[in-house]
């Protein structure tokens, strides 16, 4: 993790001058060999932001193979054992706290979070914070050939109304997490995390295996079908190429449309131009 | 849905999302009757595939009025504190 960058003065109209200063802050994380840390860091991102440490963050990052489960899941009786045995089948499983049903991740997804902080006065909705994403993976996916659209995709895994698609296959999920609390002023404040995990070039197989196995153990009747998903490796007729290859263009892609178009965010905050820090 | 005049309405915003939307609280953190403290997360409310906490707006004693997993619109008053 990078250091917080300093936030100078303490009363509400400076503090807001210095957030308006900031650009977005992108950062690429190095793979990380232990998911729950690679999970943990957009929790570490929040903390910041409620804190008033960090300007609007995007965050491209990549997990070991692991199966994120809503948290709600971990509850269930036979969850525990569950997920020793799942551990056993090299998925081991993390609880999150955004909504939506078990996703299955490898090193081939490419994960974006984007944390920024909404104000009281600020007009955002969560529907806001889906269309942020989608603007930006769509306009990626077009870099990258390919035309992505926005819907649910009924068989993928975690089915939602901001799922992106190319031909009718779910090519990226996405979802959301708002944490409330208070600035360092005491006024209330929302940190909004919204994720969404690109299909570069994961083990697609594999994935399903282990979601169907977590859910064989819940006794929850799973819905999920291959052929409702694609990935940038195969839309993009990229076989012969090693999947790494893929991976790092969607990485590519990804940061050159955050620094190039700045996302749009909430009014109390401005973004002018991104930064860019490799972790 | 009304709240009594000495008892501090918990609700969720109203502009929060589409309001032909429902959402529902995932999950109560305390239980009713149980005394919260203002600013304590009391609950989390799932819509969209997003989680939204509800924290506490006063101290004092929580009453449910939106048991978990029944769904709601924005704006709905979901407990009150007295």
């Amino acid at each position: 993790m990078p250091e917080p960058l300093p936030v100078k003065g303490t009363a509400d109209r400076e503090a807001k001058d210095d957030q308006s200063m900031f650009a977005w802050q992108l950062r690429i994380d190095a793979e990380n060999d232990d998911p729950a840390a690679a999970l943990a860091g957009d929790q570490l991102l929040l903390t910041r932001a409620i804190q008033g440490r960090l300007p609007p963050t995007a965050r491209i990052w990549r997990s070991p193979s692991c199966l994120v489960v809503p948290a709600r899941q971990m509850h269930l009786p036979v969850a525990v054992r569950a997920a020793e045995a799942m551990v056993a089948t090299g998925w081991p499983v993390i609880p999150r706290h955004s909504g939506g049903s078990p996703v299955p991740l490898d090193p081939g997804m490419v994960n974006l979070s984007l944390v920024f902080t909404i104000e009281a006065g600020d007009t955002w909705r969560i529907e806001d914070g889906f269309r942020l994403l989608t603007d930006l993976l769509t306009a990626t996916f077009a870099e990258l050939g390919l035309l992505a659209q926005c819907g649910e995709i009924h068989g993928a895994f975690c089915p939602g109304r901001y799922d992106l698609a190319i031909d009718g296959r779910k090519i990226a999920g996405t979802a959301q997490q708002w944490r409330g609390g208070r600035n360092a002023i005491g006024k209330p404040i929302q940190a909004v995390l919204t994720h969404a995990c690109l299909l570069a070039a994961p083990d697609v197989a594999a994935g399903l295996q282990a979601l169907g196995q977590w859910s064989g153990w819940l006794g929850i009747p799973s819905q999920v079908s291959a052929d409702r998903l694609t990935t940038v490796h195969d839309a993009l007729g990229f076989g012969l190429d090693s999947p790494s290859i893929t991976i790092g263009r969607v990485i590519t892609a990804l940061a050159r449309q955050i620094t190039a178009h700045s996302p749009a965010l909430p009014s109390h905050t401005s973004t002018q131009h991104a930064t860019a820090i490799m972790i | 849905m009304t709240t009594t005049n000495d008892a501090t309405p918990v609700a969720v915003p109203p502009d929060l999302w589409a309001p032909d939307l429902d959402g529902a609280v995932s999950a109560w953190l305390f239980a009713d009757g149980d005394l919260v403290r203002q600013d304590d997360l009391i609950a989390e409310v799932m819509v969209e595939k997003s989680s939204y906490e509800i924290t506490a707006p006063a101290s004092g004693r929580l009453r449910i009025r939106v048991p978990a997993e029944t769904p709601f619109r924005p704006g709905t008053i979901i407990a009150d504190i007295a």
